[in-house]
């Protein structure tokens, strides 16, 4: 099918300290995903709660972060965070911040958890907006205050019902921590640059990495499919069960 | 118990209550009943201030709501409310939503909450059912366990807003019959129903609206049999489905 005139040498990425790269590659691309997840989930929540509720300025506060972030690509963030940043604080604190071993890991992780808290929160509000109006009703009725509503009813239910497009925003944010690389993050697909760049033979490590997202991000697709599987339990399905 | 003072509302232009007073005894049971888009659900959702009046002053238990000062989260804790289509919590097994306001509003242990839930759950005819999901109970049941939630707070007053009208006609009885017991127990009730043999049976006063105003407000036994108004006895004739005699 292909004929690649490139002789596969698989001793590169096993060979020091191409393998220690991209060890260190793997790790701090998971710590990426796994902090930005966690941390724009929480965001993001606050941030449709904000967008939903009847106090005005709080509602376009969140509107105007959400077409900010939404609407400029998730690379010019990290740029931002990165070079630009920086230069706006007061010089002695810019400089400290340069001067960081790791600012890069922290500026990329700053840039794609405010980038992915947009799409998180317009996703939960959509949620949210789908919860009938009764069930609002039901828990004020009952007396519960504000926070009570939204923690033990329509929270969990916009989750349940969010969890498919909310596993595809995931584990796009998951790729998305390859553009980390832009800013010297020195994760998964910065190392097999790296490698390339040194060795001239980049397609090696490449396939290791691609194999590496693809893995990751179909088990990530699974965690959604058993959550969806679990939660069906109690939201829509089993009726079945007692026509029988 | 509840007084209505001239109470207005208007939603926009519309005003959909006019110059409504109405006072409510402890442990009376009042029926509302009226044509469709006639102000009942709006009018019993102002109670627990569900819905708020622009004009006029409500005043439940002693205190007004139209106060500033008035604390209506605590209020509406007193006031259990019944929904025509029920609105059980889905994510929650019929327990945990009889449970969830009694621990998170009143702050009683899991352990408290769950054996008062067991009590309700037994009251309302249904305790095997305890572990099921909303959607795996029939209308009747969720209805049962719905006014079981309501319960579980220890109301001073219960408020319904069509609870059978949803249901098919074999699932009625057994959520009239929980009302009924409610109703020996000396629960102060507002029920919007044209369930009129329920009315007739229970009721100590009917309440008759229509285009927001109240028009007539008889005991169940002459508003049904000999209603003073037109408007009243038109309407009579049409739910009771007595030919109207003065009909040419
Ligand atoms: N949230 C709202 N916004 C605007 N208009 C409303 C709202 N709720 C009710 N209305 C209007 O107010 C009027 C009274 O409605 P309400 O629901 O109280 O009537 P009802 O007597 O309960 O009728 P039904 O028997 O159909 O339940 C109707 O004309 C309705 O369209
Ligand atoms: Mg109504």
């Amino acid at each position: 099918m292909f004929n690649l005139k490139y002789d596969f040498d698989w001793g590169i990425p096993f060979r020091e300290p191409y393998l220690q790269w991209m060890i260190r590659g793997v790790e701090i691309t998971l710590l990426v995903a796994v902090v930005t997840s966690v941390a724009s989930l929480i965001l993001g929540t606050a941030l449709a709660v904000m967008r939903v509720t009847r106090i005005k300025p709080l509602r376009v506060l969140s509107r105007i972060y959400i077409e900010i972030f939404r609407n400029i690509p998730g690379l010019f963030w990290l740029l931002f965070f990165y070079f630009i940043f920086p230069e706006l604080l007061p010089s002695g604190l810019g400089a400290k911040l340069n001067s960081y071993r790791n600012y890069s890991i922290a500026a990329g992780i700053l840039g794609l958890t405010l980038n992915n808290t947009a799409y998180v929160a317009e996703i939960l509000r959509s949620g949210l907006m789908g919860i009938p109006k009764g069930q609002r009703e039901a828990a004020i009725s009952t007396g519960m205050s504000r926070v009570q509503q939204y923690t033990y009813v329509l929270l969990p239910q916009s989750y349940r019902k969010i969890l498919p497009p909310m596993g595809t925003q995931m584990i796009h944010n998951f790729k998305n921590t390859s553009l980390c690389m832009a800013i010297s993050v020195p994760e998964l697909t910065w190392a097999t640059q790296q490698i390339e760049s040194l060795t001239f033979r980049g397609l090696e490590v490449t396939t290791l990495a691609t194999c590496f997202y693809i893995m990751v991000s179909l088990s990530l697709g699974a965690v959604i499919i058993l959550l969806e599987k679990y939660y069906k339990i109690d939201i829509s399905s089993i009726t079945h069960i007692e026509e029988n | 118990m509840i007084k209505f003072i001239t109470v207005n509302k208007w939603f926009g232009s519309h005003h959909v209550l006019k110059d409504i007073s109405l006072e409510i005894s402890r442990g009376e049971v009042i029926v509302i009943c009226g044509p469709s888009g006639g102000g009942k659900s709006t009018l019993i959702r102002t109670i627990n201030r569900i819905e708020q009046v622009q004009v006029g002053e409500i005043i439940v238990d002693g205190i007004s709501l139209a106060n500033p000062k008035t604390d209506v989260t605590a209020l509406r804790a007193e006031i259990g409310m019944v929904f025509q289509h029920f609105n059980l919590y889905p994510h929650k097994t019929a327990l945990e939503n009889i449970m969830l306001a009694p621990m998170k509003v009143r702050g009683l242990s899991r352990k408290n909450a769950k054996e008062r839930a067991l009590r309700l759950m037994e009251r309302v005819g249904l305790s095997e059912k305890s572990d099921m999901y909303p959607i795996q109970l029939s209308g009747g049941e969720q209805q049962r366990v719905a006014i079981a939630r309501s319960l579980a707070m220890e109301p001073k007053i219960m408020l319904f807003d069509e609870p059978t009208s949803a249901l098919d006609p074999e699932l009625i009885s057994d959520v009239l019959d929980v009302m009924t017991s409610l109703t020996n127990e000396g629960m102060t009730m507002v029920v919007i129903t044209h369930e009129m043999g329920f009315a007739q049976r229970v009721a100590d006063r009917v309440v008759f609206m229509d285009k927001g105003e109240i028009i007539e407000i008889e005991k169940p036994s002459d508003i049904f049999i000999n209603p003073k108004q037109a408007r009243t006895r038109e309407f009579m004739s049409k739910i009771l489905h007595i030919p109207n005699p003065h009909k040419t």
